[in-house]
């Protein structure tokens, strides 16, 4: 069966299956994302008004059976931190589920005309409005667990926490996982409040009964999955007890510290002394110590790097699943607190409430900075959140993110780009990531843009890693190869493998060929990532953006980082290479 | 001198660590990173990343800090076989000029079962 695009417009309450048209036709997650909104979305509209789009649509090869670590949601909005296009990506149960049930996107529209509150209830029969009411103000764990007990078959439960209602900036979207935890998150870019703006609290996608996933060459499919199966298992860094299943995404805590370049007390300083403390090493020993918990989690069924955990408290009680580095940098660090448990209750407080842990985390630090607590204070940290679940006029504020939170305390160190705080690696000491933080069509984003094996990649050449010489396009290669597996459904972090392997780069073009009945190859990947970077930087552009945008925050460029007491030194012309060929 | 030394994953166990361990070690003056390898127990090909004061000096399949001179209150940080940095994120970091100039004979690094 062909792929439906299901449109679902909250003015009317009405849902349509529309055949996929020619211009969509090949795309799939992030690429189909990107040009819904392209084609759909005015760049100028207000993010929260009548005029923006939720659109949410699973990878290419997603639902299919047994194309590993493939459960990965995209959903695509003008974001309400950042004024651009926006794809957020998520684990958990929902992509395969969307994918079963024949539906390349569901494209969210209008905004109900009573300014009443619905959930959609949606499987192989259709569409159903309900009354959500009765579900306002409630955090995505009771959500979740109401959703289980009203609908059978656990289903994928798509929702927001009371931050989404209320529409402020560092909005999330939750995504149960298998246990039905609501801890996978299209987390950065407050697409939550542009979810809550159509008036839905939640989605549900139930897949029992579904047509399934229509593979167009099955032979070419198995193939291609084999061989990514094969370098995954095969990388240091993905396969079964490697870096990533052991110690999850925090094993980068302690070498990016040692590295210096570990964002600290709001980047600060690029060393954090109790860095070993919030580390993916410290999860390992205290699941081990407390008897409880787990490492090697997957988010969704069908992962086989399971990089995911379930972190315990003293008492053996699951505090959050997951802990990982991003939120141990944000909420631990960067905020000058080296308490895992903390780091783990504040998680458990982000994923309820529907907040991005990033986002959060440096927000706290900003407003740690402009002299509302010290670094270090949990206790306080914790009053703050408390501020954002009531709404209280502070907590709708520090609900914004960080550059808003910054703006209120008259704060001229915002670490920023495009009003998305940075993630984990600070730019100033690796400085090949802060090429990407500053051009990254989605604002300061880690996952936008992953460093390539130019032999791979076709890019030519030895890259001298100390150097920028040759940096512009790499980091677009990067870029580009990264949209190409954002619409593959498959977890970026195949992107390590796939990079190092020849073999699993190919396996990976050939299982979306085998799936779509598309003629391409590895050597297509990058290609047509550049065409989807494309429609999104044209999208940024007639939103109102230009290169000077592209650009790190000032302080940056002059305030030396220790340990290596350096600044950001890439000249802007090297960042302007990066986008320079979109117009030629 | 006295060094301050942080070790992760397996070999940590060689400081009494379950997954990490940090210690200070004092050795003699002039002494190198093997020096402070044989004080502990450590082979070189055991390790991954060795950092020295955040300056990135070894990396895995090579053995070139070896001869790295140490200093009174360095800081030395040792990664055990598992772990992988990605370039991804390691781009544009500040590397000592031994790893930089044994960098620039070899090709691309690669963390696949290929290497063992
Ligand atoms: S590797 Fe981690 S984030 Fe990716 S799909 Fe698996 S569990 Fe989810």
């Amino acid at each position: 069966m062909a792929r439906k695009i299901l449109r679902i417009n909250m003015t009317d309450l009405s849902a349509t299956y529309e055949d996929i048209p020619e211009k969509w036709a090949k795309w799939g997650g992030r690429g189909l994302t990107s040009a819904i909104i392209f084609d759909e979305v005015e760049p100028t509209c207000h993010p929260l008004g009548p005029n923006n789009k939720l659109v949410i649509a699973p990878g290419w090869v997603s639902g299919t059976p047994a194309a590993p670590s493939s459960g990965r949601t995209s959903f695509g909005a003008k974001s309400p931190l950042t004024g651009t296009i926006k794809e957020s990506n998520s684990g958990g149960l929902s992509s395969q589920k969307i994918g079963k049930l024949g539906i390349a996107a569901i494209i969210l529209e209008g905004q109900p005309k009573d300014g009443k509150w619905y959930s959609i209830f949606i499987d192989k029969d259709g569409v159903k409005f309900e009354d959500a009411s009765d579900l306002l103000g409630k955090g995505m764990e009771e959500v979740d667990k109401v959703m289980w007990e009203r609908y059978p078959h656990k289903p994928a439960v798509i929702g927001i926490g009371p931050v989404g209602e209320r529409k402020l900036t560092n909005a999330g979207i939750s995504v149960n996982d298998p246990e039905n935890n609501p801890g996978r998150y299209a987390g950065r870019g407050g697409l939550g409040a542009v979810m809550g703006a159509r008036g839905v609290k939640a989605i549900v996608v139930d897949d029992k009964g579904g047509p399934g996933v229509h593979i167009a060459n099955p032979e070419l499919f198995k193939q291609g999955r084999r061989k990514l199966t094969k370098a995954i298992q095969a990388h240091d860094l993905t396969k079964k007890n490697g870096g990533l299943n052991a110690y999850g995404t925090d094993v980068l805590m302690n070498i990016i510290n040692e590295a210096g370049g570990l964002p600290t007390r709001n980047f600060s300083s690029g060393q954090f002394e109790g860095a070993a403390k919030i580390s993916g090493e410290m999860i390992a020993e205290m699941v081990e110590k407390r008897k409880a918990g787990q490492t090697g989690h997957a988010c969704h069924p069908g992962c086989i790097i399971q990089c995911s955990n379930v972190y315990p408290g003293p008492d053996g009680q699951i505090i959050a699943s997951p802990v990982e580095y991003e939120t141990a940098m944000a909420l631990g660090s960067n905020c000058g607190i080296d308490d895992l448990d903390f780091v783990a209750q504040m998680t458990k407080y982000c994923n309820d409430l529907g907040m991005d842990t990033i986002e959060a985390g440096n927000t706290i630090a900003v407003a740690m900075e402009g002299g509302l607590l010290e670094f270090g204070d949990k206790e306080g940290a914790l009053a703050l959140f408390e501020e954002i679940a009531k709404g209280t006029p502070l907590g709708r504020i520090l609900g914004q993110g960080v550059e808003a939170t910054a703006k209120a305390f008259g704060l001229y160190r915002v670490p920023t780009v495009k009003g998305q705080s940075m993630p984990a690696y600070e730019p100033r000491a690796i400085k090949g990531i802060g090429v990407t933080y500053a051009t990254s069509t989605m604002g300061a984003d880690h996952t936008s843009g992953y460093t390539i094996a130019p032999e791979i990649a076709g890019v030519g050449g030895k890259v001298d890693p100390m150097s920028i010489e040759g940096k512009a396009e790499l980091s677009l290669t990067f870029q580009a190869a990264t949209a190409f597996i954002d619409s593959t459904g498959y977890c970026l972090f195949i992107a390590f493998p796939i990079l190092d392997i020849p073999e699993g780069w190919e396996g990976m073009a050939e299982s979306v060929a085998g799936v779509m009945g598309m003629d391409i190859t590895g050597a297509d990947v990058v290609p047509m990532g550049k065409e989807i970077l494309r429609m999104e930087r044209l999208f940024n552009e007639r939103a109102g953006f230009t290169k000077e945008d592209d650009r790190l925050p000032e302080f940056m460029r002059t305030e030396p980082l220790p340990p290596h007491n350096t600044v950001w030194d890439v000249p802007d012309e090297v960042l302007d290479e990066v986008y320079a060929w979109v117009h030629e | 001198m006295i060094v301050d030394v942080a070790i992760y994953g397996k070999l940590s166990k060689l400081l009494g660590g379950k997954f990490i361990a940090t210690k200070k070690i004092s050795l003699p003056e002039a002494s190198k990173i093997k020096d402070l390898y044989d004080s502990i127990g450590i082979q070189a090909e055991e390790t991954t990343y060795v950092f020295v004061n955040a300056v990135l000096s070894d990396m895995p399949g090579m053995t070139v800090a070896l001869e790295d001179d140490l200093h009174d209150g360095d800081h030395i940080g040792i990664f055990s076989k598992g772990y992988v940095w990605p370039y991804q994120y390691r781009d544009g970091s500040v590397f000592s000029e031994r790893l930089q100039a044994a960098l620039a004979k070899r090709d691309a690094l690669h963390h696949d079962t290929r290497s063992e």
